[in-house]
């Protein structure tokens, strides 16, 4: 394990990686400054930057731009009162009334601070867990790794949507590209339609940058949302040490939820800084001062939704199943580079594994520095109209697309994909689902075709097993997840009364 | 409401017809249940049932609450001529190459956008164009189209 880490910190630590971490970072702070351009975004488009680099340090790059994105997404909440991600939005309402009492230095310190904590908790939580954790998941067979695949997929009913049923059909969507092209196990061409293109399957990148960018683009289009003109001039100062003293509790407690939530699969960074805070003003002596613009309320949400970035990658290394958009995409750069996520790669890739930790500890340190520079350059960049920044990205993913293996049949792929994600967006079918069914499709189909191929066709074997059986039914809790809760708020409600 | 009507109504449709291709899959079938048609059916009768569930649904909200016709909003003849013209750029990428079919869309995409700022545009093209030129040709060396014929000899001379 020593020699592991140790081998880790110097892969990590190597010039060219560390400048990677640093490019990764700055990237990420100002994708998830710039209102219209989310970390998912921003890691849609770096995938194809990442082919000409080896796999460490373009898992790297990814890593350290999608942590920092999750930072920024407050930084022009809190200037501005327009937060750049969703991750941001819950620190806006204090970080802004902060600002408007003349603090914004003071709260862009407090939520650098509180942002680098939590990222770095969780990163250290995660090199604690996620080891321990592929080792059981070393005992998994075709029936568990099926039934992982469904619990992975079921989460997709609390993605954060209105309507439950639209989640279900956008993954039941991406579970059906997953399956054009020639069948591995059968070598029957399935939904190709005559055509070559698709006969090496749907490839992930396009559609990613498809769905997520350019979708995004016309949408903006679309509703002529302008980001232009904005101008910031403030500098961030770090939080004295009485300060921090006053924040430790909270800070830990935040941390400790945001890394629990980020090891869920499909809660994300969103619903850790919204836990957060709501745990802290429950938590608070004085609950009424939390939206007047105290750094308690920058605090926690940026402490949680930090540590759910970091804890989010628990899931994705050790049992190959993404819990968001961002760690999906992760695991299509995964993939690209010829690494499968999941307990085997702890025992061939160990270096690799360790790398990534010591990268994602480097990469919440470097937010401190460069959240500052950034900060103080703020204005020039968010000066940047979406009229001029929406060409250059069409363009961008034109060329990032056929870059991936220089085939005009993957950039129509991504346009088509582009159309139909601004179509689903545009009536309320949550995206990330698609990406988690092509993600997890293949994983799901292959594993019942071979359980159910051993058993002779018997489809008890998927529940043969204590394991499998036990995925299975957190399965079909999770997927009615969004029920219960209703019912059990409902019986709350009810008992209330009486 | 409309627009969610026929959304999910053309899931539905689509599904069905998909799922007529995967039974002839079932001809092929040389792995007993677990043919290549298995995986794909499954997937498909979920998508069959939500989506008609769906449309459903729609229906009866719609005759509820009698919603008039006329939700009309803005902005769909731009997106839909920003969705041509990038279709559009697609397809001459091929024939006209990185460096004549780009500064085309780009032009069109902002004479679109922001009519009011024309004098910006050459700026901008010229701004885009060295960057994807320094990141993908220079610093990451990635092929980018070169177009035919005449267009070919161009990308040649600029050195792409």
């Amino acid at each position: 394990m020593f020699y592991h880490w140790t081998q880790g910190l110097f892969a990590a630590i190597e010039p060219y990686n560390l400048f990677i971490i640093v490019i990764g970072s700055s990237l990420g702070i100002m994708a998830g400054a710039i209102p219209g351009i989310s970390g998912t975004m921003a890691l849609a488009l770096a995938v194809p930057i990442t082919y000409v680099m080896d796999s460490a340090t373009a898992i790297l790059l990814l890593v350290s731009l999608y942590a920092s994105s999750v930072y920024a997404g407050s930084i022009s909440g809190i200037l501005f009162r327009t937060p750049g991600a969703p991750e941001g939005v819950a620190a806006t309402l204090d970080g802004h009334a902060m600002a408007k009492k003349g603090l914004a230095g003071e709260a862009l310190g407090v939520d650098i601070f509180s942002s680098v904590t939590g990222g770095l908790f969780g990163t250290v939580m995660l090199a604690l867990i996620a080891p321990q954790l592929a080792k059981v998941a070393l005992e998994f067979g075709p029936s568990e790794y099926f039934a992982l695949a469904v619990l992975g997929l079921s989460v997709v009913s609390s993605f954060g949507t209105k309507n439950e049923l639209k989640a279900l059909i956008s993954a039941l969507v991406g579970l059906f590209v997953a399956t054009v092209g020639i069948d591995k196990i059968s070598g029957f061409n399935r939904f190709t339609f005559g055509t070559t293109t698709l006969l090496g399957g749907i490839n992930f990148i396009p559609v990613i940058i498809g769905i997520f960018a350019v979708a995004e683009v016309f949408n903006r289009i679309r509703e002529r949302r302008e980001m232009g003109g904005i101008r910031a001039k403030a500098k961030a100062k770090l939080p004295s040490l009485k300060l921090i003293n006053r924040l430790k509790g909270l800070l830990l407690r935040s941390s400790l939820i945001g890394t629990f939530i980020g090891i869920l699969p499909g809660v994300g960074a969103t619903t850790g800084a919204f836990v957060g805070l709501s745990e802290a003003v429950r938590w608070s002596k004085h609950p009424e001062k939390f939206g007047t613009g105290i750094p308690e309320g920058i605090a926690a949400p940026e402490a949680a939704n930090n540590a759910a970035c970091s804890g989010a990658m628990v899931p994705l290394l050790t049992l190959g199943i993404p819990g968001s958009a961002g760690t999906a995409i992760m695991l299509g750069a995964f993939l690209i580079h010829g690494l499968k996520p999941g307990p085997l790669l702890f025992m061939q890739q160990p270096t690799l594994v360790y790398t990534i930790f010591v990268g994602m500890f480097l990469a919440n340190l470097s937010i401190i520095i460069l959240a500052k520079l950034f900060i103080r350059y703020f204005s020039k960049v968010i000066e940047l109209p979406y009229n001029i920044l929406g060409p250059g990205i069409i363009i961008f993913c034109v060329v990032g697309t056929f870059a991936i293996r220089n085939s005009f049949g993957d950039i129509w792929i991504m346009i088509i994909f582009a159309i139909v994600g601004f179509f689903m967006e545009k009536y309320d079918y949550p995206l990330a689902p698609i990406i988690l069914g092509i993600v997890l499709g293949p994983i799901a189909e292959e594993n019942l075709r071979q359980a159910m191929i051993i058993s002779g066709n018997n489809p008890m074997v998927l529940i043969s097993s204590p394991l499998s059986a036990t995925l299975i039914i957190l399965s079909v809790l999770s997927l009615f997840s969004p029920q219960l809760r209703k019912l059990w708020a409902r019986r709350k409600g009810a008992k209330g009364q009486s | 409401m409309i627009g969610e009507i026929i959304m999910s109504l053309f899931i539905l449709v689509i599904s069905c017809y998909l799922y007529v291709e995967a039974m002839r899959l079932g001809e092929f079938r040389a792995y007993k249940e677990v043919g290549p048609d298995f995986w794909p059916k499954i997937v498909l009768v979920f998508l069959i049932v939500l989506s008609a569930a769906l449309t459903i649904s729609h229906l009866i909200k719609w005759r509820k609450s009698r919603v008039e016709v006329s939700e009309r909003e803005g902005g769909w003849k731009r997106v839909l001529i920003s969705i041509i013209l990038a279709v559009g750029y697609v397809y001459f990428l091929k024939p006209l190459g990185f460096i004549v079919a780009s500064p085309l869309f780009i032009i069109g995409l902002m004479l679109l956008i922001m009519p009011e700022r024309k004098k910006v545009i050459p700026l901008v093209v010229l701004g885009i164009m060295v960057m994807i030129y320094i990141i993908f040709s220079r610093l990451l060396f990635v092929p980018l189209p070169k177009g035919f014929g005449v267009f070919h000899d161009i990308s040649i001379f600029l050195g792409l």
